[in-house]
């Protein structure tokens, strides 16, 4: 940790409650050091972290400013996320909401893709158009939107629900459950806005049941907005952990990432490292392994781009 | 990335938990009779299937027990061999890839090994708690910040440290502002004329007589003046020494500061009587010839090291008392001293005897009166010194008798201790009545303005 670069961190009469877990994620590559508002005196920073509930006109270079919830008032909802703002190496630019942390952190599951979905429901017997709606406790699902409120469900059931249906019509914190399993949701716009999912990108919006049930409709029929939908949303939420803001933090910064565990896609490094020859099985096998399924429709997500984007 | 609930939620267990719960439970409430058919021809269809399915397992199962009982052996033959070629080639393919020995090189080195997980916990607990104790190190200077802030409000000079002495001073000087606001007029008080301007006390520019023989008196009346010089040196010098320039206000003949210049002090005399001022010049110290007040006035600011008034206060009118000890406290340097003795009250022989003799006297001066004052002025330390008990008026004690030998009765030792008793009774109200009559003569209060914050 001594050849880290150092992260002044600059904290007023409270610490934001997500500061510590973003700071201290698993991969950050920083040495964090208190600083007061007179700076580390003859220590030599790369960057600096500030937390204030007033945004600064001008931000010094390679500096973010963690936005306290006052500052964010009613627009994301003050309890669900926080915001950075990060001015990159020189720029000085301001840009409100660079990086959103999730207060209600979901760890984004492995995602079943739609192609694979479509086959498990079939293999298991299920609805083609598999919805699951969901209203407070009361867990029901159906082969499609209309007649969604047909069979009841256990709320134990619901990783199965989101991990298979095609569509899930969800309210409040379970919206999250929802996005990690790369469900495609509808949902009402106070739940939207509290958890700073964006209408149309994340999920779709509909202000009464009704609508929604429309809206999950519309999605069934039409499975690449679906695929989109669901694929943003997911993406979204895992870039929303403390661990992927200080990934994004430290990238905003420059500071070079620690090689971690890189998943299937690492081997290829590995490989070229090892002097590994073009034509050799092992890469061969490496490649058959990170392919799409023969005939998948995946809608443009691969199983190969499951990262957090 | 894995499921939160650590199962499959993909797998046939949980498909077929949610397939059972949605049977135990029909809808009935948010379904209608539509609700109801479409569930009758659900249930209509579920069981053709299910029926469907059971016949294609028989199918199955019969199917696999008679190509067990009839091509068993034959296909367990076939399957040794196969698995023999296939285990050679497969053998004989790998050995051949080079690409094998540099997976088994990075499964050396651990590449494809999984942290030990207890030691990225305990890695990461590590990693948190060291970034909590930084959070908290800057909690800790932001507080630091916010409190040298609040310490340079009150003490531009120290910050901080010297915020204290500063806050005191302020008090103090809220204390006067009170004061005077309480004794400052009303209104502006109109041109004097008629019977009121007659009756209105002039303030004096000067001692209020001058044809009373005020130095003859001293020289009566105040004992033999070497002596009295004597004991104000043995009090005050090593004191006043200390802390240059010397003022002595109503110096006199200026015999203190004479004794005092001689030990190398730098001395300043403050008297309004010409005869005396002259006696006091002919002894080459400097003097000022006018109240006191009036040149603390024309003094710059914590210029003084010392001020000593010997039996000057009890001539003075309250007011006057009170603008001098305030100019003593703001012409005297940090760590200053403010010296003055004056006759002691509380003792009565002195209020009935020197006190009254001396007719410029203007009012006695309570102990306590006297340092109240000098502490509202601005003094910070104010301590009060006794000398001088009247000890030739005091009653002497009676005799305690002894306790008689052995040889005495038990009457008279009965008789001895009553006698004893009350001649220790008599004694005590002795030493009450001698310090209320006869106690110390004098006494002097030390005030000490605020010391230096550095």
């Amino acid at each position: 940790m001594t050849d880290a670069p150092l992260l002044a961190v600059h904290v007023g009469w409270t610490i934001p409650p997500l500061l510590s877990e973003v700071l201290a994620a698993p991969r950050a590559p920083w040495t964090a050091v208190a600083a007061d508002a007179h700076g580390l005196a003859g220590t030599a920073v790369q960057a600096q972290l500030f937390t204030s509930d007033a945004l600064p006109r001008r931000l010094p270079a390679n500096s973010a400013v963690w936005l306290l919830p006052e500052h964010i008032g009613s627009e994301l909802g003050a309890a669900a996320v926080a915001r950075l703002v990060v001015a990159p190496l020189g720029s000085g630019r301001v840009d409100v909401g660079d990086l959103v942390v999730q207060a209600s952190a979901r760890r984004p599951a492995r995602p079943v893709l739609p192609f694979t979905r479509a086959q498990y429901r079939r293999l298991r017997g299920l609805p083609e158009k598999l919805t699951a709606v969901v209203e407070g406790q009361v867990v029901r699902w159906g082969d499609d939107a209309e007649r969604a409120h047909g069979r009841p469900a256990h709320t134990e059931d619901l990783p199965t629900l989101f991990a298979l249906c095609s569509c899930a019509v969800v309210t409040g914190e379970r919206t999250l459950d929802a996005l990690a399993r790369a469900c495609p949701v509808v949902t009402d716009p106070a739940t939207a806005d509290r958890l700073g999912l964006i209408a149309g990108v994340h999920v779709d919006v509909g202000a009464e049941p009704a609508d929604r049930l429309r809206a999950a409709d519309a999605l069934n029929h039409d499975p690449q907005r679906a695929a989109r939908l669901s694929q943003a949303g997911w993406a979204t939420l895992g870039s929303r952990s403390p661990a992927a803001v200080g990934a994004a933090l430290a990238g905003r910064f420059g500071f070079p990432l620690p090689a971690g565990p890189g998943g299937v896609a690492a081997l290829f490094d590995e490989l070229d490292g090892l002097g590994t020859a073009t034509d050799a099985l092992v890469r061969r096998r490496t490649r058959e392994a990170l392919s799409a399924l023969p005939g998948a429709v995946t809608h443009g997500w691969k199983p190969d781009h499951e990262g957090v984007q | 990335m894995s499921s939160e609930t650590g199962d499959d939620p993909t797998g046939e267990d949980a498909v077929a938990r949610l397939l059972a719960r949605s049977t135990e439970q029909p809808g009935r409430d948010a379904a209608g009779d539509h609700a109801d058919a479409a569930a009758a021809r659900r249930t209509v269809r579920t069981a053709t299937a299910g029926l469907a399915r059971r016949g294609r397992g028989l199918a199955r199962r019969t199917t696999r027990r008679l190509a067990q009982e009839r091509l068993g052996p034959l296909y367990q033959r076939a399957i040794v061999r196969v698995d023999d070629r296939l285990g050679r080639m497969l053998r004989d393919a790998l050995d051949a890839d080079p690409s094998l020995a540099q997976v088994r090189e990075l499964s050396a080195r651990g590449a494809f090994d999984t942290d030990d997980p207890n030691a990225a916990e305990r890695d990461h607990a590590v990693g948190v708690d060291r970034i909590n104790l930084e959070l908290l190190k800057g909690e800790v200077r932001h507080l630091q910040h916010r409190l040298e802030e609040l310490g340079m409000a009150f003490a531009p000079g120290t910050g901080i440290d010297g915020a204290g002495a500063r806050f005191a001073e302020l008090r103090e000087t809220v204390h006067a502002l009170e004061r005077r606001l309480r004794t400052a007029p009303t209104h502006q008080p109109a041109e004097p004329s008629g019977p009121t301007a007659a009756l209105a006390p002039p303030r004096p520019t000067e001692l209020a007589s001058t044809l009373f023989d005020y130095v003859g008196f001293e020289r009566r009346f105040r004992g033999d003046p070497d002596e009295v010089l004597d004991t104000l040196v043995e009090r005050y010098a090593e004191d006043l020494v200390d802390h240059q320039p010397v003022v002595d206000v109503g110096c006199g003949r200026a015999e203190l500061l004479s004794r005092l210049a001689e030990q190398g002090a730098r001395v300043i005399g403050v008297e309004p009587d010409p005869g005396m001022a002259a006696e006091a010049r002919a002894r080459g110290v400097e003097i000022h010839q006018e109240l006191a007040a009036d040149w603390l006035r024309t003094v710059p600011d914590r210029s003084l090291g010392s001020i000593i008034t010997t039996h000057v206060l009890e001539h003075l009118q309250l007011d006057d008392l009170i603008e001098l000890l305030e100019l003593a406290a703001v012409k005297l340097r940090p760590g200053g001293v403010f010296i003055s003795e004056t006759p002691n009250p509380t003792s009565l022989i002195v209020l009935g005897n020197s006190y009254l003799l001396d007719p410029t006297h203007v009012r006695p001066l309570h102990p306590s009166l006297l340092s109240f004052l000098c502490e509202k002025s601005g003094f910070r330390d104010v301590r009060l010194r006794f000398f001088a008990p009247a000890t030739g008026y005091q009653v002497a004690d009676v005799p305690v008798p002894t306790e008689p030998g052995d040889d005495a009765t038990d009457l008279s030792r009965a008789v001895a201790g009553e006698v004893a008793a009350v001649a220790r009774g008599v004694n005590e109200g002795f030493g009450r009545l001698n310090e209320v009559l006869f106690g110390p003569q004098d006494y002097c209060v030390v005030a000490r303005t605020a010391p230096a914050p550095w």
